[in-house]
Parts: structure tokens; sequence; C-alpha cells
């Protein structure tokens, strides 16, 4: 074993030193391929260290360049703009505030986290900026309304959060609103007072003026029949005729004023009278059902149903060519509902002339007063259909 | 045989009516005018201390009307017969009359002849109304003014069978929506909602959205 390893070794030895005999010849060309490999190489590096490299990072300066322009021009609107705003980075954070900002007095803000002056602003931010997505949404900070708009910067890892003052607007609105149920308040508190005052009137001819009537007829009855010794003489009967037509001009204007059985007997009789009277005049069928009503309602309520059911039967008789109208009054739970329904042509309700308008939304109006709701359906085929419902208020 | 005197209280707002009654009255024999009164309260009061047969009052007077007045004392003493006097005419008044526990209605103007007959009707329990007002007449403006039904009542289609889907619609019906509205709400489409709105119209013997509305409220559907 020794002697073969001894041999082995003696061979690999006598190769070894052949080998580096042969590499002493230059012109070995083993030798001259580590030379171009070592060229190349060095080569190489050359480029990458003095070309390929600055390149780089050129580019990468011009990119930070861009960007830092990007933000300075964003800096500059930002400045610009007369309306707050805001950035925040991925965590939240307040990182800039913009000169209208600082008057708002959001920069004392700066550094803290958004939800301290948005508290409505929670969301997941870190994604939110990513996707580049936006948001809007109403809130009240430092004292004023804003409508705050969110967009975020997914290559800056920024939100930024432009806030528009809209307190003025705000306040205007309620302003508006305000005036708007000062002068409903006022119009309501007007129909009251008119239908006191009618009420009035009314009460005052028929009781008034129509017993008067009766004390001159009584007197001249008297004179008369001493005159001419007879009690039915042709001027009695002349007079007593005249006095009759006064007395029922009379009752017909109390009652256009202001019912007196609408006051002294309540809504069911009125309205059948009412429609006694229309369909004696027009030649129309009409009909009118109670439904559970056994009580009589507040007053003022009574009038408004009564009100509304006259205009609807004025708007019926000059404008709907029907032949027959139904009224339906009933008594529901918690309200009263009343139908008012015709089969004539109908209206097309967004093109209403003034007069008839004014008509729906009078209706529209004393319903709203008592706190009810309105709904008004016209069609050629279905006719017009009033609902009105209001809230119970049985004495 | 004497006939009975029928004594008479008076109330009238206004002194120189009140006076002509009393002295159209002074010259009958059997009728005595035992009191007067110018408004409610002191009507309600004279009535119960005097106890006469027959009042004679005016419907409007200021504060307590004439009305209210008698529905007051018909409360202590139901048997009260009452001939109100009134201005004016008309189913209305009569309906008010007859609400209030009235007897008998005449107009102011009334000659003295009738006067007497409506007083002495009342007296003996019979309404007098005047002319046109027979018993049927007063039994139709009785109905007609009590209209009150009670939902269920009426059925003017006894046998009518509605389908679930035509009550449904007839309810939609009844709540205002129009049949493309009614389509949206029971994913139908409208001219199927047409389709069974015809049929309702068919069965009910209706001409109109507004006879299935009446149809529907008085049979309760809504």
């Amino acid at each position: 074993m020794s002697l073969a390893f001894h041999i082995f070794y003696a061979n690999v030895f006598d190769e070894v030193k052949e080998y580096l005999k042969l590499l002493q010849d230059y012109r070995n060309p083993v030798n001259f391929s580590l030379l171009i490999t070592v060229l190349v190489l060095v080569i190489l590096y050359l480029t990458a260290r003095y070309i390929v490299i600055p390149q780089q990072r050129s580019y990468s300066d011009m990119e930070k360049k861009l960007k830092m322009q990007n933000i300075r021009l964003m800096a500059l609107f930002a400045d610009l703009d007369p309306d707050p705003l805001l950035r925040v980075d991925s965590n939240g954070e307040i990182i800039f505030t913009n000169p209208a900002a600082k008057n708002k007095g959001f920069n004392k803000a700066a550094g803290k986290h958004i939800s301290t002056i948005l508290p409505s602003l929670n969301l997941e931010l870190k994604s939110f900026i990513e996707r580049n997505d936006s948001l809007t949404f109403y809130e009240e900070s430092m004292g004023n309304h804003y409508s705050v708009q969110v967009n975020g910067i997914g290559y800056l890892n920024v939100a930024q959060i432009y806030l528009h003052d809209i307190t003025q607007l705000k306040t205007q609105q309620e302003e508006l609103e305000k005036s708007q149920k000062e002068l409903e308040e006022f119009s309501n508190h007007l129909q009251n007072k008119i239908e006191e005052e009618r009420q009035r009137i009314s009460r005052e001819l028929h009781d008034g003026v129509g017993q008067n009537l009766v004390l001159l007829r009584l007197y001249l009855q008297k004179r008369l029949t001493d005159l001419t010794g007879k009690e039915d003489s042709p001027e009695y009967l002349e007079i007593s005729r005249i006095l009759g037509q006064i007395t029922k001009d009379l009752k017909e204007i109390s009652y256009s004023l202001k019912p007196i059985i609408l006051v002294e007997l309540g809504l069911i009789p009125a309205l059948i009278t009412l429609v006694d009277n229309i369909k004696r005049k027009s030649n129309m069928l009409g009909n009118i059902n109670f439904i559970d009503m056994h009580e009589r309602l507040d007053s003022s309520l009574e009038t408004t149903i009564f009100r509304i059911v006259q205009e609807a039967l004025s708007n019926i008789i000059k404008y709907s060519g029907a032949r027959e109208f139904n009224i339906q009054l009933l008594k529901k739970t918690t309200s009263i509902r009343l139908i008012i329904s015709d089969d004539g042509r109908g209206f097309d309700l967004n093109k209403l002339e003034n007069k008839k308008g004014m008509g729906i939304r009078n209706m529209q109006e004393r319903t709203k007063s008592h706190n009810g709701t309105f709904r008004i359906t016209s069609s050629p085929e279905d006719g017009t259909i009033i609902f009105a419902d209001f809230p119970s208020g049985v004495n | 045989m004497t006939r009975p005197i029928i004594r008479v209280l008076i109330a009238d707002d206004h002194n120189l009516v009140r006076g002509g009654i009393v002295s159209l009255l002074d010259s009958i024999d059997d009728i005595y005018v035992v009191g007067e009164a110018d408004n409610g309260h002191d009507l309600v009061n004279r009535y119960f201390e005097i106890n006469p047969d027959v009042v004679l009052c005016d419907i409007s007077m200021p504060g307590m009307s004439g009305i209210d007045a008698v529905k007051q004392i018909r409360k202590g003493d139901p048997e009260a017969k009452v001939l109100f006097v009134s201005v004016y005419e008309g189913d209305e008044y009569v309906y008010q009359v007859l609400n209030a526990g009235g007897k008998g209605l005449v107009h102011k103007s009334i000659v003295k002849g009738e006067l007497i007959l409506a007083i002495k009707s009342v007296f003996q329990g019979i309404e007098y109304f005047g002319k046109g007002y027979d018993i049927n007449r007063l039994n139709e403006i009785i109905e007609k003014y009590s209209a009150v039904n009670t939902a269920g009542t009426a059925s003017p289609g006894d046998e009518v069978q509605l389908s679930p889907r035509e009550l449904e619609v007839l309810r939609l019906v009844c709540e205002g929506l129009s049949s493309a509205e009614i389509g949206v709400k029971l994913g139908i489409s409208r001219k199927t909602v047409e389709t069974h709105r015809g049929s309702l119209m068919k069965k009910l013997k209706a001409t109109s959205s507004s006879q299935l509305i009446k149809y529907a409220i008085l049979n309760k559907i809504i």
C-alpha cells in the first residue's frame, strides 16, 4: 500500500513539475487567455465605476428634483389657496399647514393627529393614501363649518386635506330656513285671523242683519195692515217677497264666508250641506262618506278640512269636467284621512296655471299647518285624487 | 169641554221680536205667555222656574245659543217641548233643531194662524216644521245628516270575490299610487297592474279610480 501511494505521488509530482515548466513560457495559450480575462474585468469595472453609476445617480437626483419641484408647486398653490389646507402623513400626523390654515388656527394642531381637529376622519390612512383614494364630508371644527375633501397622494405618501369654509353658507341657509318658518307661521296666523274675521262677519250678517230684517218686516206688516186694513195687501206681499230674497242672499253670503252650521253643528253636517249645494248647482253626481267619525274634531281642524274640501270641489267644478266626485273622511287609529277624488280629465301637476296652482298650494299649506301630509295624483285615466292625513285631534 | 191652556215661555234676544210675538199671542184665549228670556242662560233658568208647556225659542242668540240652551234643558227634562224660531230656512236648520231635540221650527215671518197651529202641534207632541216637511222628509233629513257610516256596513258588491293580488292593488290605489308605482312596489309590470285594475273595475262595477276607492273604504279594505 505504501509502495502504491509512493508511485502515485511520484507521478503527480512529476506532472506538476512539467506543467510549471510550461507556464514559464509566455507563449503558452493558457497564459494568454488569463491575460485577456483580467483585461475584460478591468474594462467592465471602469465602465461601471465611471459611466453607469454616475448616470444612475443623476437620474435619481433628477427625480428628487422633480419631486421637490412638485412639492414646491403644491406648497405654492397651498400658500395661495384662500382655504385652509393640511397635509398629513400615513400615520395621520399633520406635517404641513398653509397660511389660510394658520389664520383659522389649525397650525396649533401641527404635529398632532388629524383626528384632534377632524374627529370624523377615522379611516385607515395608509391604504387610503396607497389607493390614491379621495373622500368628502362635512365637519364643524374650531367654530366653523367646513366641507372637507381628503385626497391620498400615493407617490408622496401623504394625504392633502382641503377645508372649504361653508359657515356663511350654513348661516345663510339657517337664516333662510328660519325666515321660511316665520313666513309659514305668519301665513298660519293670517289664515287664522281671516277665519276669525270671516266668522265674525258671517255671524253678524246671519244673526244681526237677518234679525233686523225680520223686525223691518214686522213693522211694515203692521203699518200696511193699519193703512190698507188687510194683512196680505199686494204691497205687503211684494215687500215680503223682496225681504225674503234679501234674507236668502244673506244666508248664502254668510254661508260662503263661514257656515254657521260648521261652528254650531260641526264638520259632518257642514260638509253634507256643502255637497248638497254643489250637487244641486253643478248637476254632478256626488258622494260623501264618513267612516268611524263619531266625535267632533278640534274646531280649527274642522275648519281646515272644510276649507280643503271647499277648495277641491271648486277646482273640480271649474276645471275637471268630471261627472262624479267622491269624498271620504275616515278616522283611523292615530289619524284622520280625507280623500277627495273625481273622474275628470286630470291635469299635469308640473304645469299648473297660477290660479289652480295657488288653490293646490293653499290646500297643502292648510294641511301642513296641522302637521298633516298632503298628496295629490292626477292623470287623464284616473282623474284627480287628493289625500290629506292629519294626526288625530279629537276633542 | 174646555180646552187646556198652553203655557208658553218665549226666548229671543230682540225685544221687538219678542214683543211682537207676545202681542200676537195676547189675543189667543188658550195660549198664555208665562215668561220671557233674552239669552240662553236665562232661558234655562226660567224654564226650570216656570216649567212651561211649550218653549218658543230663537235658534241663535248671543252667548249661549238657543240650540245649546235647549240641549241643556232636555238634559234636565227630556220631555221638554220646544218650538224653534229662525230667520232662515233650509234642511240644515231643520236638522239642527231635530238634533237638539226640538219639536218644530217656524220662520220669523210666520203669520199668526200658522204660529198658533205650530204651538198647538208641538204641545200635543206632533212635530211642526212647516210646508213640505212631513215625517218622511224629516226622516230623510235625519238619515242624510247622520251619514256617519261604520266601516263594513255598506257593501255595494255583495258576492264579489277579489284575489289576494287584486286586494293588494286596490289597497295601493287607495294610497294614491299610480300603476307604475304599484308595479315597482309589487315587483310586477305596469301592464299587469293595469290588468288587475281592469278586472277590479269590472268585478266592482266601477268606472273610475274614484269609485274603486269608495268601494274599498266602505268595505274596510284599507
